[in-house]
């Protein structure tokens, strides 16, 4: 199972087109030289730790309020979770067309929608400052449920006998979470926290539906690049070096996870 | 005991269930076995004799799910001939040329495949598909064929001929009669008249814009389309790339001019689905496509549209290029049954199944004469748009490996980057240019 | 205490203070996903020609997008397809996951660690950088355009992450009450039956549900390693919905409409797993 994954570091190292395997050549690092001379890749890089970050900080929030919201006794509560939870379970495909035809400037809803309320029609994907922006809104909305779901199984695990302490000492909600509840969750939520930054790094059939990168690079992320180079360019150990490269910074992020559970680990 | 019986049940529960570690490498020798016994139909059909039955792996893209003319003409063929075509249509257009890539690479390659222009380049470079001259000559609808059709389909030598024409377009300009006459504006022969014309036209009170450029996946067809007719080309005569020029770069500036007062709100990112219901909502008065839209419009209010070929450098037809893209069927070089394979791509480029791919969903101009001539077609406006741009000098992409690049990777950072004024409008054409001749 | 008893009193506590914000949240979540699925109902009864004029709602709606839908393409033959293969890749991988995640937890043995940093190893790549290796792997053992094979690969994938989850949830369950167990004569397997199964339910629930989403949505292996219409999947059979000079929309929209109903009833269903543990209240006293 791991062997894909060692041969796409192999494949880094080497000149590779798809279609003729029989002249793929060792190039040693060359194909990294190739990467770290070219401009876009920069571009894609910052892209890409904005896409990150920035999709994965808002999804972490608005799934844990949502958790929070969703663990209470609510009326209807089966029927409400399972209708939160429609963006995760619905193709990205289908998300991407339905957003595009939402924020299509000349005949979308939305524009249609801000112009009632006295706001003027916004650009959204096609202008180069708001498309990143727009297609990581696009994402959060399709990530939440993953972590209201995650975090709503991990509130299961915090023992009403502690609430119950907390609520005696008299503690606020905001204390008996943070002191409270977090702690007993934070295993649950750092895991998926890890993978799901992972997963969205690596996560590109939005951009590549919607804009396909742009305009002119604003929206390219380092997965979407390497695709393009592989597929398009045809020059897959590029790619692959692109992508390795990526694979490499995330491997800090697991590090980093691994050590902070070996700390807090009481084995 | 327990410990080990847990590293066991841990290490097989993630390497069993993470499917079998088999590790082959893709090598060449896995790309000569054809992929035919893992995807060939289950037992034929019931008509068909149970033994001996030669089956061969079609690859085809559909634009219309609900079209069933290219599963006919199969049925059709096989009682002709008596080989069965599995044809494997359930790959969209967009997902295609990657699935392809994926499947030759791991030797499961179909014995025949449909292509386009873009496609061509990179797999003629690779030998992947199966020279055919020696097949076509003592093919007898060889003489139907429109002489002009084989330079699409020949690689960069301009000899070997690599795939069967199937299906051709022609590019040319849709605009709205209503909003030409609302506004009093008449259609623009050439490229500086377009420009004027775009501008005429806008009147963003009325949500109205000129032209609605097509600045996101795949425009870069609409937009060679308008240099070409502006007098660029693709190769020169002696078939070196000579994209670059002065005729290219002023046409270039041209179109780009027109963005973005005189283009809708977010052209920029359009593809085919923005421009066409913009087109169809009357927000754009003129787009260029070619003959895949005509249906739709005809569903809707053809009335309303108009057709005019693509304004050009000079205003005269007969003195410009006109562009077209040829979807065309190629064998597989690594197909065991290249004569079955054969027989079914010349068979989708005879009479018959020309005029039935010509009448299906979208709507295709034939390759063959005797379709091309067809009375049938004199009343449609679209095809007859066709047909007057390909009798003057028409090209197309070259099936060149840069082709692919410069389509797919290479145009669509440049354009954009040229329409925010991130880069210039030169930078496009010599990147177009560069990318054509290296191939990166 | 009971189980009963405790699930009542978390729930009073927000309850009786901050019944009206909570309501105010909820509905507003609910506008905010809902919103963009009942804009795509519109479309899906809004004929085609009408698509770029309509305002807010069609003026001549037409259901009739459904019913060409199931007859006129395999969608449905798609839909099934993808059923069989996400409670397939569901069962496959809860069940290596409970069993991996439960070792790993409980048992202290040689290579743990590189087991648990391994499964994240193959999820740091884009997916479409793997695809061929995997193409050969599947093509070798036989399995390509077949359910079996796409429901390993799915489950390759889905693994690591349901492994750690599950894992995370046995190591929140105090080891005294297994122990307890032992005392009072359980057996390895009845305390794993009777203690650790009720106990991870919340997580085996949350696990089983990323496992059937994932599988649901995943688009680029079934694109791949998938060819007849016995095999294919309902994102590969959406994707078909976008040709190259042809967008059917009232197909896409009502496929979306059509695909997320199992997914709607399986959860309101799978939910009532995400309630607390022992409900047999098997560790009374």
């Amino acid at each position: 199972m791991i062997w894909p994954a060692i041969n796409a570091v192999y494949l880094s190292f080497t000149s590779t087109n798809l279609l003729n395997l029989s002249e793929q050549t060792l190039i040693g690092l060359d194909n990294f030289r190739a990467m770290l001379a070219d401009p876009v890749f920069y571009t894609a890089l910052v892209n890409s730790l904005w896409w990150t970050f920035g999709a994965v900080f808002f999804q972490l929030l608005f799934g844990m309020i949502g958790a929070l919201a969703l663990n209470q006794n609510i009326k209807f509560r089966g029927l409400i979770r399972g209708l939160v939870l429609l963006p995760w379970a619905t193709p990205s495909v289908l998300i991407a067309l339905m957003w595009m035809w939402i924020l299509d400037p000349n005949l979308g809803i939305a524009n249609r929608m801000l112009g009632f309320i006295g706001i003027g029609a916004q650009p959204w994907l096609s202008d180069p400052g708001t498309a990143l922006p727009t297609l990581i809104f696009i994402d959060v909305w399709f990530g939440i449920p993953f972590f209201a779901v995650m975090i709503l199984a991990a509130l299961q695990s915090v023992p009403h006998e502690l609430l119950e302490a907390a609520r005696i000492d008299g503690a606020n909600a905001w204390n008996t979470f943070w002191r409270v509840v977090l702690p007993l969750i934070l295993p649950a939520v750092l895991i998926t926290t890890t993978l799901r930054l992972i997963w969205t790094a690596n996560f590109f059939d939005l951009i590549l539906i919607l804009t396909n990168g742009g305009p002119a690079n604003a929206s390219l992320t380092v997965p979407l690049y390497a695709y393009q180079t592989a597929y398009r360019g045809m020059d897959f150990g590029l790619g692959a070096a692109l992508a390795v490269a990526q694979a490499a910074f995330l491997a800090i992020l697991v590090v980093l996870y691994m050590r902070q559970i070996r700390k807090s680990d009481i084995a | 005991m327990l410990r080990r019986m847990a590293t066991i049940a841990t290490v097989v529960a993630l390497v069993v269930a993470g499917c079998s570690s088999a590790s082959t490498t893709p090598s060449p020798t896995t790309n000569a076995a054809s992929g035919a016994p893992q995807t060939a139909a289950p037992t034929a059909t019931p008509t068909a004799a149970p033994a001996k039955v030669t089956s061969i792996n079609y690859w085809y893209w559909q634009d219309d799910v609900t079209d069933t003319t290219i599963q006919t003409l199969a049925n059709q063929f096989e009682q002709l001939y008596g080989i069965h075509v599995n044809i494997q249509s359930s790959i969209a257009q967009p997902n295609f040329y990657q699935s392809l890539v994926n499947a030759i690479a791991a030797g499961n390659a179909p014995d025949a495949t449909h292509l386009n222009t873009n496609m061509f380049g990179q797999l003629i470079q690779a030998k992947v598909l199966e020279p055919l001259n020696t097949q076509i000559d003592a093919w007898s609808g060889k003489a139907d064929v429109i002489p002009s059709m084989w330079s699409f389909v020949k690689g960069p030598d301009g000899q070997t001929i690599y795939a069967m024409p199937n299906k051709f377009l022609m590019f040319y300009m849709y605009y709205r009669i209503d909003l030409f006459q609302k506004y009093g504006v008449t259609v623009p022969k050439t490229q500086e008249e377009f420009v004027a014309a775009a501008k005429a036209l806008t009147h963003p009170s009325d949500k109205v814009y000129g032209f609605d450029i097509r600045g996101g996946a795949n425009g870069q067809d609409q937009w060679a389309a308008f240099l070409v007719a502006g007098g660029a080309q693709f190769l020169d005569s002696t078939g070196k790339v000579a994209f670059s020029s002065a005729a290219a770069k002023t046409s270039n500036n041209l179109y780009i001019s027109t963005y973005p007062d005189y283009t809708n709100p977010g052209a920029i990112n359009d593809g085919y689905a923005q421009i066409t219901s913009n087109f169809e909502a009357g927000t754009a008065a003129m787009i260029i496509n070619h003959l895949g839209l005509a249906k739709t419009l005809d569903k809707w209010d053809s009335a309303k549209t108009g057709v005019a070929l693509i304004p050009s450098a000079t205003g005269d037809p007969t003195k410009t290029t006109y562009m077209g893209t040829m979807n065309a069927n190629a064998v597989l070089a690594a197909s065991t049954k290249k004569e079955a394979a054969f027989k079914w791509i010349s068979f989708l480029a005879e009479t018959q199944a020309q005029l039935a791919i010509t009448k299906s969903t979208n709507g295709y101009l034939p390759v063959v004469t005797s379709v091309a001539n067809d009375p049938q077609f004199a009343s449609n406006k679209y095809m007859q748009i066709s047909i007057q741009a390909a009798a003057n000098s028409v090209t197309a992409w070259p099936p060149i490996p840069g082709t692919t690049v410069a389509t797919q990777k290479t145009w669509q950072p440049l354009f954009q980057g040229a329409l925010t004024g991130k880069n210039s409008a030169d930078a496009v054409i010599d990147g177009v240019g560069n990318t054509l001749s290296t191939g990166k | 205490m009971s189980a009963a008893n405790s699930r009542a009193s978390v729930s009073k506590v927000p309850q009786l203070s901050r019944i009206r914000p909570i309501y105010f949240l909820i509905a507003a979540w609910l506008v905010g996903v809902l919103g963009p699925y009942v804009w795509m109902f519109i479309t899906s009864i809004t004929p085609p020609s009408d698509l770029s004029s309509i305002i807010l709602f069609p003026s001549h709606p037409t259901l009739a997008a459904f019913p060409s839908l199931l007859t006129e393409t395999p969608f449905f033959e798609y839909l099934v397809n993808s059923i069989e293969v996400a409670v397939g890749t569901v069962v496959l991988t809860v069940a290596c996951a409970l069993l991996a995640g439960t070792a790993l937890s409980r048992y202290r043995f040689r290579g743990r660690s590189v087991v648990l940093a391994g499964v994240l190893f193959m999820q740091l790549f884009p997916s479409i950088l793997l695809i061929v290796p995997l193409y050969v792997e599947l093509k070798t053992i036989g399995l390509i355009d077949n359910k079996i094979g796409l429901v390993l690969v799915d489950t390759a994938f889905a693994l690591a992450f349901s492994t750690w989850l599950i894992k995370g949830f046995v190591d929140q369950i105090p080891r005294e009450i297994e122990e307890a167990a032992y005392v009072d004569g359980c057996s390895k397997w009845q305390a794993f039956r009777h203690i650790i199964l009720p106990l991870a339910r919340p997580g085996i629930t949350a696990a089983a549900t990323y496992a059937f989403i994932y599988s649901w949505n995943e688009f680029l292996f079934a694109m791949t390693f998938t060819f007849s219409n016995s095999t294919r999947t309902m994102p590969v059979g959406l994707s078909l919905f976008v040709g190259e000079n042809l967008i059917r929309w009232e197909f896409l929209t009502a496929g979306g409409v059509l695909a997320s109903i199992p997914i709607l009833i399986g959860f309101m269903y799978a939910q009532k797993g995400l309630v607390a543990g022992l409900s047999s209240g098997a560790v009374k006293g």
